[in-house]
């Protein structure tokens, strides 16, 4: 089975169905699947063959799923890019790649006309939402072609996706994903489409990134609509809740922190909402306390996972999001909403161990490990990287830190990079970011660790005030005292307008070290 | 039995599965007896 079989599977249940919803726009599972076809024709027209790399560079829109299920049909590799690449890493990426055809959103053209001269392998450069003089026009191309369905024989262990990851060290490094690893996914999580129940999911996290991705192949397998936002903005995602009636939605933490404390979120009707997953970034305990008391009716799911992993590979479910039991359940609960990711799903196997790489007891912290069919093989032509985190048996080093209950729920303590040494003690960053984060005065913090010539590192807290609010160092320092081990408060606060974060919301600590931390 | 699209039928001897994209009027068997609609 490959993901094209998911598009075929779903088209044959429920043809007539909505799957893709863009901005007043509605199309069918089978009008997808026939502008599906005519555009795979006409690649193949462009001379697109089995294992070459198609590049797409636009924000969430329908062309988006169709041109990677035409990638897919032809057995050719889709390289999702990230729109708000700079210049420099998107040459890098596109070069690295070699890719043979570029689809690219009109905002987008100029930056990558200047580079194209460059790529001897792109031979085509597809405008994907506008005409432009001497460019070929995506309509244009599915005009002139058959919907008949394009077959080609595809292994179930070919690469279908190509996707960069910078994480949040270093440059780029392409992650070769397989059809198997998505097929695993689907068939051990997500129920098949079904002509007696549908489902709206809303999809507003970028589909350069793995959540998207994943969340749209799931989507495709389940017969859901797509409802495709082109990026994320506040008012609107509520909106689209309200008006769509979406069961569904996928956020980053930043992001659901904006619609619970956005001043008119009490105006929407957000009713239709059963499902909330989140991930992509660590939740801040807060956050995601005020989302259940705001949203009592949504189960909410903790989605971790990696490109390298294809994504979701441990889930912290609804039922640990629900406060309610013995004191010693709601304790209980308290604490893996604080810094759980929850427990692997069934086709992922997950280890604790120690720099030796040996497993280690329940609650000892150590670097997490995955293996399973999702796992990639390895890094995009750098064996180098490949050898530093796969290892000879075949694991997955996730390079984050955690620890593993008897009950089997792991516990996030951090990046293994960002973890802080202090006269040989190891602080995890996000505990105390968790404290920074409950003192009122603070909207949000984040801790890195700055050398020190007696303890070897200290740690120091970069904090956002709450609009209107000051505060001094000492007094949040005294706060911490009262909630955190003498060796793990922070000796220096520094305050900033805002933190630095990646496209997913993710805090920048490699910035925050570069530019904060002497 | 009429095999409707979009069911899913289980072998109870295999644990086999299969979901049905076009129906027909025919019978689903699997290791050598009738396969029973999941439910």
């Amino acid at each position: 089975m490959n993901t094209n079989d998911f598009l075929s599977i779903a088209t044959a249940i429920c043809p007539d169905r909505d799957f893709l919803v863009f901005e007043g726009q509605r199309q069918s599972f089978a009008e997808t699947n026939a502008r599906v076809n005519r555009l795979a024709h006409a690649l193949r027209k462009l001379s697109v063959q089995q294992g070459d790399r198609i590049g797409m560079l636009q924000v969430n829109c329908p062309q988006y799923v169709e041109a990677y299920f035409a990638a897919a049909k032809l057995g050719a590799i889709f390289v999702p890019l990230n729109f708000r690449a700079k210049a420099d890493e998107l040459s890098y990426m596109i070069g690295n790649a070699e890719i043979s055809v570029l689809f690219v959103g009109t905002r987008y053209l100029d930056m990558v006309d200047d580079m194209l001269p460059k790529f001897s392998t792109v031979t085509a450069c597809i405008c994907v939402d506008d005409k432009r003089d001497e460019k070929l026009f995506y309509e244009d191309l599915l005009e002139s072609e058959s919907p008949d369905e394009v077959t080609s024989e595809i292994d179930d262990d070919d690469i279908t996706i190509l996707m960069y990851t910078a994480g949040t060290t270093g440059r780029p490094k392409g992650v070769p994903l397989k059809h198997s690893g998505f097929v695993s996914y689907v068939l051990e999580n997500v129920e098949p489409a079904n002509p007696e129940f549908e489902e709206g999911n809303l999809l507003t996290v970028p589909l350069y990134h793995v959540a998207g991705m994943q969340a749209m192949l799931a989507g495709v397998y389940g017969g859901r609509t797509l409802v495709l936002m082109r990026q994320f903005e506040v008012k609107e995602w509520m909106k689209t809740i309200q008006d769509e009636g979406a069961s569904r939605a996928m956020l980053v933490p930043t992001m659901l922190k904006w619609v619970v404390d956005d001043p008119d979120f009490q105006k929407y009707d957000l009713s239709s909402l059963k499902v909330i997953t989140y991930g992509a970034a660590p939740m801040p305990f807060e956050v995601i306390k005020k989302a259940i008391q705001e949203l009592p009716w949504v189960r909410f799911i903790n989605a971790f996972g990696q490109t390298e992993t294809a994504s979701t590979i441990t889930t912290l479910g609804p039922e640990d999001h629900v406060l309610e039991g013995t004191d010693e359940e709601i304790d209980k609960k308290l604490k893996r909403l604080t810094s759980s990711i929850g427990r692997p799903l069934p086709d992922v196997e997950v280890k604790i161990v120690d720099e030796k790489g040996d497993p280690l007891p329940p609650n000892e912290v150590g670097e997490i490990l995955a293996k399973g069919p999702r796992i990639m093989t390895g890094y995009w032509g750098d064996e180098e990287k490949t050898a530093q985190v796969i290892t000879p048996d075949g694991w997955l080093r996730t390079g984050d830190k955690g620890s593993m209950d008897e009950e089997g729920y792991i516990y996030l303590a951090g990046r293994g990079d960002d973890m802080i040494i202090r006269g040989g003690e190891n602080i995890s960053p996000e505990e105390i970011e968790n404290a920074l984060h409950s003192y009122p005065k603070i909207e949000e913090a984040a801790v890195i660790g700055i050398p020190d010539p007696e303890w070897g590192q200290e740690p120091r807290a970069v904090v956002v005030l709450k609009k209107g609010e000051a505060a001094t160092a000492e007094e949040i320092m005294e706060y911490c005292r009262s909630r955190l081990a003498g060796f793990k408060r922070p000796r220096s606060i520094i305050f900033v307008d805002a933190l630095p974060r990646n496209a997913m919301g993710k805090v920048l600590k490699k910035e925050l070290r570069e530019k904060l931390g002497n | 039995m009429a095999n409707e699209v979009g069911k899913r039928y289980v072998c109870k001897k295999c644990g086999a599965e299969f979901i049905v994209t076009r129906g027909g009027k025919g019978e689903l068997n699997c290791c050598g007896q009738k396969m029973e609609l999941k439910k």
